[in-house]
């Protein structure tokens, strides 16, 4: 045999070998054969530990998605199961669906307040250590059960659900009102000693809670008349959720058009409009998608130990620079009893000097911001140098004094360093164990902020005179 | 005539490398460490005085080549081998020569084997790891078997892409920077920088490959430029990348990840419509990696011909290939190649690469200066 020969076989062998070894990973990818879920959500169980949510949607409506697509809101699937694990449930929904389900395409996933309360450690460092789960896949924190929360997620001004979980990003860059975090970041705070993590802060809106009140006010009715019937078929019984089991389906457009403040629900004493108070599952939206995201769920290590309002969402957003705009509500200061809107505009990187003083750690602030004035009054001269600074200067008093506030909630009230000071005071310590020895969560307590907002007051837009 | 004349001028100067095609060889094959272990090693002994570890490990690793280039040179065309012989003969030529093979094929045995883990648990999961190790092996050994040295130009096609791409990594991440976590500056403390933090030198692998470049080269007296040059680019490579672990992740010390540079890829995101970018970054470190394999077969190989003075090293290729295959395979699972990519790999580099051919050098030299005093 000549030496070409036995390279031909020696190929074609080889060829053989590592097609056949190679196919059975090539053929697990294959499309057809994945299920890709766009949500998770995970909740304490019944009957095991977890009670894990997957949310997927019809092949179809990608298939059509040039135009004469189906509503999106129609080909959600939401399906769940129990189990003491996140992967567990997810093998056991495998079987249901008789697909391999693949995470690469998941945008959120969402974990009910009760069990982040219990702390999450666990299942963070086991969906980070699934190859599969994107970084910059959103963490919701609901307050609501996390099936119900997919359940009510129906795209409104967008044809695909999808869609609408990759607006969680620019809605942080213009209303402060929730951060963008993804479990990356998460994550990262997790492992690391000197800084806390936080969650997006998602919740029903007013619509579904009145759906939801409705229905756990029938489903009390039918008990006590003995019917016993429910169209409620999910496994974990999810604090009454508008459907349950494969298909979502639910309708949200609500025969129920109660105004707010006279609605008789219990549900109607909890709605806030202020941002001060204002945090998602309280607020006054109704609409045809029955969930919001509004402020922000902090952690102590794993655990949920807080939740922050719009208002103190805004202020974490403006220290950490991680806005371009936002409006913030303050007393007018020209016409008693009411209130301004301002626009707010960063301009320069907050900055953060820090100094340890009297052996108690010490953060200086210094934000700067430009600022348009929206709500305008009658017979007022918003041009005129006296109107204007009298208003900046409100403006400044009342900003440090919601930092302040967040500021000492955060420190003295949750101990946890969201905004990550911690991680500047290493600056002052040569090693490693000097930084260790002053114990710098324990001072985090007690540590004295200086804040100083600087706001130029650029003008009152179109009108400057009224 | 003259056409017989040229082409053997041409094959001529195909067996040898130019400045550019070594400087990228050496780079390369600091790169393959970067991308597997030596990020993580250097980032759990010094933690956040990583980057002040690396610059004096730098500058110990320039000051180091400089020495051996001072040493080569004068030995011209020699490489440690030769070197070794005119010093202790065929005994310590030998030992010095089986000592670098070991050195080469176990460790790299390591690797290959780390690297198609990753593989394996990124792509790969149905497929046993030791048919991912032998197509990288197999790649590498048909690489390797091409006449004229391609493999060195095949690296040099392949160094732009990794050059590209870590500067890409790096750019594309500078979101995620928090600079403040270099402090506190010194770490663990000044010993674990400037003492103990000196084994991280083991970063610098071109080093033990320089020992073997004279010959190779087409100018063997350029070896000092090529070699310090390689150097610096391989430290500010290393420096790029372990700011790159060091400024993205908070707890990376603690909570070790399987790849540190997939898991910075993984965030690289531009809109909504460029994601999962990691495929493209992934098919440049096989491409690399194959490169570095096959550097090391050819290495290897040369050096048997030399022990053994045959010409043909195809032989020596093919069975070397088995050795890395077999090195490769050994270990049971993935955390055995970790543990094995760090303090044994730090303290062979230490004992073969840079203690025992120092002191071949600086004696064969004192050698040579007596030989030259008593003619």
């Amino acid at each position: 045999m000549s030496k070409n020969t036995v390279s031909i076989i020696v190929f074609a062998l080889l060829l053989c070998l590592f097609f056949n070894a190679f196919s059975s990973s090539y053929a697990s990818h294959n499309i057809m054969n994945l299920a890709y879920v766009l949500a998770i959500g995970i909740d304490v169980g019944e009957h095991a530990t977890l009670k894990v949510s997957i949310q997927f949607t019809k092949d179809a409506v990608y298939a059509s998605s040039s135009g004469s697509s189906p509503d999106d809101a129609d080909s959600i699937v939401l399906v769940s199961s129990e189990s003491d694990s996140i992967f567990g449930a997810i093998n056991i929904l495998n079987t249901y669906i008789a697909k391999e389900i693949n995470l690469a395409h998941c945008s959120v996933i969402v974990f009910s307040e009760e069990l982040a309360k219990k702390g999450i450690s666990s299942e963070i460092y086991s969906l980070m250590n699934d190859e599969q789960i994107r970084p910059s896949t959103n963490i919701v924190i609901s307050r609501c059960s996390a099936y119900d929360y997919l359940d009510n997620v129906k795209p409104n001004l967008e044809k695909l659900t999808t869609k609408y979980y990759d607006t969680f990003e620019t809605t942080s860059k213009f209303t402060g009102y929730i951060s963008n975090i993804s479990i990356g970041d998460f994550y990262n705070r997790l492992c690391s000693k000197t800084c806390d993590s936080i969650a997006i802060l998602g919740g029903l809106n007013y619509s579904a809670r009145q759906d939801d009140s409705g229905d756990d006010s029938s489903k009390s009715s039918d008990s006590q008349s003995g019917s016993g019937s429910s169209s409620d078929d999910s496994s974990g019984g999810s604090n009454g959720g508008s459907s349950g089991g494969e298909e979502s389906g639910s309708s949200n457009s609500s025969p129920k058009k109660e105004n707010p403040e006279n609605s008789s629900s219990e549900e109607s004493t909890d709605v806030k409009t202020d941002p001060k108070d204002l945090i998602a599952g309280t607020s006054s939206i109704k609409g045809k998608r029955g969930t919001e995201n509004i402020g922000l769920a902090v952690f102590s290590d794993d655990k949920l130990c807080g939740e922050l309002s719009a208002l103190e969402a805004l202020c974490h957003l403006l220290i950490s620079n991680k806005i371009d705009t936002c409006m913030v509500s303050m007393d007018n200061p020209i016409s008693e009893s009411k209130q301004m809107e301002l626009q707010l505009i960063p301009t320069k990187r907050t900055k953060v000097c820090t100094d340890i003083k009297d052996n108690k750690p010490h953060v200086s602030l210094s934000l700067k911001l430009d600022a348009d004035i929206l709500t305008l009054e009658e017979n007022i001269d918003y041009e005129s140098t006296e109107t204007i600074e009298k208003i900046a200067s409100s403006a400044e008093s009342f900003l440090e004094d919601e930092l302040k506030k967040y500021l000492n909630k955060m420190s003295r009230e949750y101990n946890a360093d969201i905004d990550s000071f911690c991680s500047k005071f290493p600056s002052h310590f040569a090693t490693i164990q000097e930084l260790e020895e002053f114990n710098l969560k324990e001072k985090y307590k007690e540590i004295e902020f200086d804040i100083n907002v600087d706001i130029n007051m650029i003008s009152s837009l179109l009108l400057t005179k009224t | 005539m003259f056409i017989t004349h040229c082409i053997e001028r041409i094959f001529m100067d195909n067996t040898k490398i130019g400045n550019k095609e070594a400087i990228a060889l050496l780079v390369t094959i600091t790169f393959n460490h970067i991308i597997l272990n030596v990020s993580k090693t250097i980032l759990s002994t010094t933690n956040s005085a990583s980057l002040l570890n690396l610059l004096y490990v730098g500058i110990l690793a320039i000051i180091f080549t400089c020495l051996v280039c001072y040493f080569l040179s004068k030995f011209p065309t020699f490489d440690i081998i030769d070197i070794s012989n005119y010093l202790g003969g065929k005994v310590l030529k030998w030992i010095i020569g089986l000592m670098f093979v070991g050195y080469f094929v176990f460790f790299t045995g390591v690797l290959l084997s780390m690297f198609s883990s990753c593989l394996q648990i990124i792509y790969f999961q149905y497929t046993k790891t030791i048919y991912i190790t032998a197509f990288l092996l197999i790649s590498a050994l048909a690489a390797c078997s091409l006449k004229y040295n391609a493999i060195y130009r095949a690296t040099f096609i392949i160094f732009p892409f990794i050059i590209i791409s870590t500067l890409f990594l790096l750019f594309s991440n500078l979101s995620y920077f928090s600079t403040d976590k270099m402090y506190p500056i010194f770490g663990y403390g000044l010993w674990s920088v400037f003492g103990s933090g000196i084994t991280n030198i083991f970063a610098f692998q071109a080093l033990a490959y320089i020992y073997f470049m004279p010959p190779m080269l087409k100018e063997p007296t350029q070896i000092k430029k090529i070699a310090v040059t390689s150097i610096v680019l391989s430290c500010i490579f290393l420096l790029i990348s372990v700011a790159i672990i060091l400024f993205m992740f908070s707890g990376f010390v603690d909570t070790d990840e399987l790849m540190p540079f997939y898991s910075a890829v993984k965030y690289i995101e531009y809109g909504s419509f460029f994601k999962k970018l990691d495929s493209m970054f992934v098919l440049i470190w096989i491409l690399s990696f194959v490169s570095f394999i096959s550097i090391v077969l050819k290495f290897s190989s040369n050096i048997f011909k030399k022990l053994t003075n045959v010409t043909n090293g195809a032989v020596f290729t093919l069975l070397l290939a088995t050795a890395l295959f077999i090195s490769a395979i050994w270990q049971k699972s993935y955390t055995v190649s970790i543990s094995l990519s760090n303090w044994p790999y730090k303290y062979s580099f230490l004992i073969v690469i840079i203690g025992i051919p120092f002191f071949i050098l600086l004696f064969a030299t004192i050698k040579q200066k007596i030989r030259k005093w008593f003619k």
